[in-house]
């Protein structure tokens, strides 16, 4: 096969290397195989393999630095891996991005937004650029501003947006070209209750109705409560993975299953001694 | 409490020095070494002025009330540059109004900006000593004016504080410094114009008002002492001591004010009408480059950073011809460096939304669409900008009478503009960098330790863009002797080269975005953090 090249001459990303498709990622929404990322001497993500079936409702758990958000960067085609394959529902990310991003619904954490459009016209943008027609994007922009509780900010600039309604918007804007598979990182953190108990219901129902939905968090008590599979992450490496109670083993919550999994267990204890009294 | 002020500010100007790569670190100091040297060279120039006592007095009263001004409107320009103007930031120190006056007052004092004031105004003190005698009281004149300076800039931040953190307010500081750019454009071009004579007489008029006013009186008085004029002596100490009196009790009350209050809420500063369809343009759109067109069209509408951009552009296209070539033939040649201004606009494109640009990276899977983006926004800097570039070369041929001239100049103007929006599309995906998101200041163009890569396009561009409109400009030197022809030819290998290498550029910069957007993004982002 001629190796196709760029205007400039120069051979297109043939980032990772053959052009073949593990059969064992067949049935799973989203499979990684070896995925590495280095950052100098640290490796932030350490060669993990991980399959997420169709239709679930994943959660991807781990310490502040274990490497979650660096894994969905890669999975979400916002961050190179350095070796390792990723597949979307059957389709190489970074291989057959074409398919893959059309399949994948992405909200990532801590990216800033077009910040000058308001909720509605950021939605109706990125319908129209996915090319779906003007009448159809408007009838899904109202509904979803309207099941997410923003039809009365619709009109309001992005930017003067609370931090759940920013979650809100961005999670419309994943859901607006009907992805099969959602790629959320920490969607409820730093959320009002109110706008959790919306996103919530949202997610839950995607999955009621055939679509997948991968979520990282650190709050062990919602993983528990929404997912039916996890993978722990520790120091870039999968450390645990499968159905929930299958995790959680003997313990007797998920959170308890977590501070063993990841050496936790024994807190420090001493020392703070002048917390005891205040100043005056 | 006054020395942990004066150590946080030194502290906050290493970190600043820090932030820059060690090798740059010798390029910025030498820097500062040529701006010292400069400032040095500009101070020598006023101390010039001291044999000729009633110049040196119009010269230190002008000099000394713009001060005032320039101190009072860069926080509204510039209001993130300075850690310690926000007075928010000490809101939950338990510090007595006094000892935080004390202290941000001592910040103020420190830093290179300040040093360049004490310079000039030593200077003005010099100009100012009619005999050495009156030095140490023209040397306590022009201390009293920086405390001036200070006190009533800090009062004004303070009082804009609320206004100044929300996005409304900082859009109005980008407006006020458009503002600032009009009016030097303007001030430049009388100064250019005026006769002598006639100019400096209506200058002596203003400061005879402008010295009935704090920095204009205290400008006067080593002269008033020198002539023995005690009654009019005192009532320059009484101005100056009203002036400082009411700005510090405008401090205060600011201080207060503030510190009790919280920040401003932006809840009712939304746009109450919606155009979801990006107007009549979005609406005609049928590809993606329409749509991404019509979407930074409507934020040219709506974010000041970009429309300022755009203003100052025009601004140029018309004004610069007035400025360089004051009169006779040949002006419309310089509309030239407007058409570089306006390919400019395409410039870094991929990096004002900051890490916004995630959106479009997980949208888009095939070269056409990363195509189609870059096009989209080379669209919108390329429409007006043959529009300005167009009318601005026939305003100036019309008014100059130069329509001989017209064909070749249009060739050579449209030919920089082409060239230097195809290179501006190139070097967005080739040479990003970031843009700072928080709007705080409008003379900050590139996140901290990109400033290089900042300078680096920029130049590239217009070097581009004068590159491609150099056989547009030898095919005009040649029509000059060989007759009107070839300038028509000009005209014709302008455009054509110009649309020649802005589609190619357009090409090759869409496949550099497609193979590198991850990098593109981590790159840009930086943009977020400042």
């Amino acid at each position: 096969m001629t190796e196709p090249t760029s205007a400039s001459g120069r051979p297109l990303v043939a980032y990772p290397g053959e052009d073949t498709v593990d059969p064992s990622v067949a049935g799973n929404a989203l499979a990684i195989r070896g995925l590495q990322k280095r950052y100098g001497d640290k490796a932030a993500v350490d060669n993990i393999t991980l399959d997420v079936p169709v239709g679930s409702f994943f959660g991807l758990v781990g310490p502040n630095g274990a490497g979650k958000t660096t894994t969905l960067s890669m999975v979400t085609g916002l961050l190179r891996p350095d070796a390792g394959r990723i597949y979307i529902d059957g389709a190489d990310v970074w291989r057959d991005p074409v398919r893959a991003k059309a399949r994948m619904g992405v909200l990532p954490d801590g990216l800033r937004l077009f910040e000058r459009l308001s909720g509605r016209e950021l939605l109706m943008y990125m319908g129209r650029f996915r090319g779906i027609p003007v009448a159809e994007v408007r009838s899904r922009a109202d509904e979803l501003l309207k099941v997410l509780d923003l039809a009365d900010a619709g009109n309001k600039l992005v930017a003067d947006y609370s931090t759940g309604m920013r979650k809100k918007i961005t999670l419309a804007a994943a859901l607006l070209h009907s992805p099969r598979v959602l790629l959320l990182d920490e969607p409820l953190e730093a959320v009002d209750p109110v706008s959790a108990r919306v996103i919530r219901t949202v997610l839950t129902r995607f999955t009621q109705g055939g679509g997948t939905v991968i979520l990282s968090s650190h709050v062990m008590a919602l993983v528990e409560e929404l997912c039916d599979h996890v993978a722990v992450m520790a120091r870039g490496q999968i450390i645990a993975a499968g159905p929930v109670a299958q995790v959680r083993g003997g313990s007797a919550t998920l959170d308890d299953a977590f501070m063993h999994l990841v050496g936790a267990d024994e807190l420090a204890e001493g020392g703070l001694s002048w917390l005891r009294s205040s100043q005056d | 409490m006054v020395a942990v002020f004066a150590g946080l500010k030194w502290h906050l100007l290493l970190g600043r020095l820090r932030a820059v790569q060690k090798s740059r670190r010798p390029w910025l100091l030498l820097g500062f070494v040529v701006v010292l040297a400069l400032v040095g060279f500009i101070a020598f120039g006023i101390t010039t002025s001291r044999p000729y006592p009633e110049t040196a007095r119009v010269v230190a009263i002008l000099m000394m009330t713009l001060q005032l001004i320039s101190w009072v409107v860069a926080p509204l320009v510039a209001f993130g540059l300075d850690e310690t103007v926000d007075p928010h930031r000490f809101a939950l120190l338990p510090l007595r109004r006094g000892t935080l006056i004390r202290g941000l007052t001592v910040t103020s004092l420190i830093g290179w900006l300040p040093l360049v004031n004490l310079i000039w105004l030593l200077a003005i003190a010099v100009a100012l000593s009619t005999s050495w005698s009156m030095l140490p009281l023209a040397v306590v004149c022009v201390l009293v004016q920086l405390l001036l300076c200070v006190v009533v800039s800090r009062a004004a931040s303070t009082a804009m504080a609320s206004l100044m953190n929300s996005r409304r307010g900082r859009d109005l500081g980008m407006l006020v410094g458009f503002g600032l750019f009009v009016l030097y454009m303007l001030a430049s071009s009388l100064l250019g114009r005026s006769e002598g004579e006639g100019f400096y007489d209506g200058l002596v008029k203003v400061t005879h008002t402008l010295g009935w006013f704090p920095p204009g009186a205290l400008a006067r008085i080593p002269g008033l002492v020198d002539e023995g004029d005690w009654a009019q002596a005192a009532v320059a100490v009484l101005i100056v001591l009203a002036g400082l009196g009411l700005a510090l009790f405008w401090w205060m009350k600011a201080l207060t004010r503030t510190l009790e209050s919280g920040s401003s809420m932006t809840e009712s500063s939304s746009p109450s009408s919606s155009s979801a369809e990006f107007g009549a343009l979005g609406r005609r759109a049928t590809n993606v480059a329409g749509v991404v067109a019509a979407r930074d069209v409507l934020l040219i509408w709506r974010d000041p950073m970009r429309r300022i951009s755009w203003l100052v552009s025009i601004a140029m296209a018309f004004g610069w011809p007035f400025l360089v070539i004051q009169s006779g033939h040949g002006a419309l040649f310089a509309v030239a460096f407007g058409g570089l201004m306006m390919g400019l606009q395409a410039a870094n494109q991929l990096a004002l939304d900051g890490s916004g640009l995630w959106l479009h990276l997980v949208m888009s899977g095939d070269r056409s669409k990363y195509r189609d983006e870059i096009r989209g926004h080379a669209v919108v800097a390329l429409i007006p900008g043959v529009v300005v570039v167009v009318l601005a070369t026939l305003f100036f041929a019309v008014i100059r009478s130069d329509l001989d001239l017209l064909p070749g100049a249009l060739g050579i103007n449209l030919g920089a503009m082409l060239g230097s929006a195809g290179f501006a599309c190139w070097l967005s995906a080739a040479l990003p960098y970031g843009v700072p998101q928080s709007r705080s200041s409008m003379f900050a163009s590139a996140a901290p330790g990109q400033k290089g890569r900042s300078g680096g396009a920029s130049l590239a561009v217009m070097g581009g863009g004068i590159a491609v409109a150099l056989p547009a400009a030898a095919l005009t030197l040649v029509g000059h002797y060989q007759g009107a022809v070839w300038g028509w030819a000009a005209l014709v290998v302008g455009v054509v080269l110009g649309l020649v290498i802005l589609q190619r550029l357009i090409e090759i910069g869409a496949d550099k975005y497609y193979e590198s957007g991850p990098e593109i993004l981590h790159q840009v982002s930086a943009g977020d953090r400042v």
